[in-house]
């Protein structure tokens, strides 16, 4: 009797193969979307940049692409906050145990979980998209002046880019820092510092010319990034999405789980 | 079946687990029991790769867990009844771990009627979950991919008479149908009914390994226990 058991569980544990990538990624999914952190930034995040788009729109000029980008001043601070919630609630609610019993090689529940932000910020620039034309054609209508709908693509691409450079960094210094208090208070002071920074001498303009995420992104949201541009923003994202991610993907790897 | 060998674990100087070593066989429950603070958390934390040891290796079906693919399919685990998202359902958590480990959906209602939780608790939020309801929902995913090897944690914690009663029904036709169950419990007389082989540890050490008649041996459990474990047994810290 044992030894049946015995021969049949080891024939189990030898015909089994591992979970697959892409099983990781739509579980991850689905748990960024049905929990209400998921959902509610999604769509605060969403509503938030209707307001300042209509706004812009109604105040400023019904033009689609000034309208689309202004959505980057709520995207700005919102897409990294998205980004550090969710990859650090399975912290905040000690599921990682969990997670690592179904799951044990570690870094691939890392590597899943790049994936729901940067599904949400591509839904979410999808939708911004259409609103903006909705928005134009409405506010231009009720202003009764006519709506500019002149797109530029390379400064939408630059857009989109520099939204998911944005989601990811979040989702770097989330993983790195796997508390959200700590990484979002982290985001905050650091945008505040590198404007103080880059004021506050010639020096400290050189140094945000590379590192700081916002200022090297700029020329994308232009639409015209040069070559020494796109090396700028390289050497930007390698500090603050790169780096942190990989030290992060240790730290968890590493880590001791309650 | 489950092997620890000579694991010890230290944190900054505190010896948390010295020198343990023993075996749950296939077809056993094996109790492990000890004071709180013994180290069988961190024995169990161990064995599922949640703890690094700083010697020895602990071993499932003959590999260490996180050498296992899948191995939500042939170990199932509970070791915090709270670990889970309070935002969720408890139908949710069991799909998402269902999902993950490739799991017909239909196993999920299956596992929640066989902890006893019903359609509308299974559609409730973790949040409104009592203590007793949080270990059935825990035992249900431990359940969920049909394994060999169980890992309880104290799983009779916060059950009300019933569900202790069914506790132990379960895990005895498990272990008849040969798997191999380990169960940490404070709940002496439980154990001694279930369990057909006990582990007792204090202050990380092993105390007594055997068959639970013999290790009584004409008296009962408790009374070992407190011949065994001191007050210092408390470890460690």
């Amino acid at each position: 009797m044992i030894s049946r058991t015995a021969s049949s569980t080891s024939a189990i544990s030898i015909s089994s193969s591992s979970i697959p990538f892409h099983r990781l990624i739509n579980v991850e999914t689905r748990k960024f979307f049905d929990t209400l952190v998921g959902q509610v930034l999604t769509v605060v995040t969403i509503v938030l940049a209707i307001g300042i788009m209509t706004g812009f729109a109604w105040f400023m000029e019904p033009t689609v692409q000034g309208v689309i980008m202004i959505s980057g001043a709520v995207l700005s601070i919102l897409l990294p906050a998205m980004g550090i919630l969710a990859v650090t609630s399975e912290w905040s609610h000690g599921t990682a145990s969990t997670t690592f019993a179904v799951e044990p090689r570690r870094v691939r529940i890392v590597a899943a979980k790049l994936f729901p932000p940067v599904i949400a910020t591509a839904l979410t620039c999808a939708v911004l998209v259409a609103v903006a034309f909705v928005i134009t054609g409405a506010v231009a209508a009720a202003r009764g002046v006519a709506a500019d709908w002149t797109i530029n693509p390379a400064a939408t691409a630059g857009w989109f880019v520099v939204n998911m450079i944005l989601v990811l960094s979040g989702v770097a210094l989330g993983t790195l820092i796997l508390n959200a208090p700590t990484a979002i208070i982290i985001v905050a002071i650091s945008s505040m510092a590198w404007s103080l920074i880059a004021i506050s001498s010639t020096a400290g303009a050189a140094i945000a010319g590379w590192l700081d995420i916002g200022t090297t992104t700029t020329p994308l949201l232009d639409g015209r990034a040069t070559a020494d541009d796109l090396e700028r923003i390289t050497v930007s994202i390698a500090v603050w999405v790169l780096l942190p991610l990989i030290l992060g993907a240790l730290r968890v790897v590493r880590r001791e789980v309650r | 079946m489950i092997e620890f060998t000579r694991i010890t674990k230290r944190y900054r100087g505190r010896i948390a687990l010295d020198d343990v070593s023993f075996t749950v066989p296939p077809g056993s429950v094996t109790g492990f029991l000890g004071p709180n603070g013994a180290g069988k958390t961190t024995a169990m934390r161990i064995l599922l790769g949640h703890a690094r040891a700083t010697v020895g290796t602990a071993t499932v079906l003959g590999s260490r867990y996180a050498e296992l693919h899948n191995p939500g399919r042939h170990v199932g685990s509970l070791l915090d009844a709270g670990a889970v998202h309070p935002g969720r359902t408890g139908r949710e958590t069991l799909r998402l771990a269902a999902r993950m480990m490739g799991v017909p959906i239909s196993h999920v209602d299956e596992v929640l009627d066989r902890v006893g939780l019903t359609r509308r608790e299974g559609t409730t939020r973790v949040r409104g979950y009592s203590l007793g309801m949080r270990q059935r929902l825990g035992i249900a995913q431990a359940l969920l991919g049909e394994p060999r090897v169980l890992v309880l944690d104290e799983p009779a914690n916060g059950l009300d008479p019933q569900g202790m009663a069914w506790l132990r029904t379960l895990v005895r036709s498990l272990a008849d149908d040969g798997c191999a169950i380990l169960l940490s419990s404070h709940l002496l007389h439980e154990v001694e009914q279930v369990a057909d082989r006990i582990v007792m540890i204090g202050n990380g050490r092993v105390l007594a390994v055997g068959p639970t008649r013999e290790l009584a041996a004409g008296h009962d459990l408790e009374y070992l226990y407190f011949q065994l474990t001191t007050p210092t047994d408390r470890s460690a810290a």
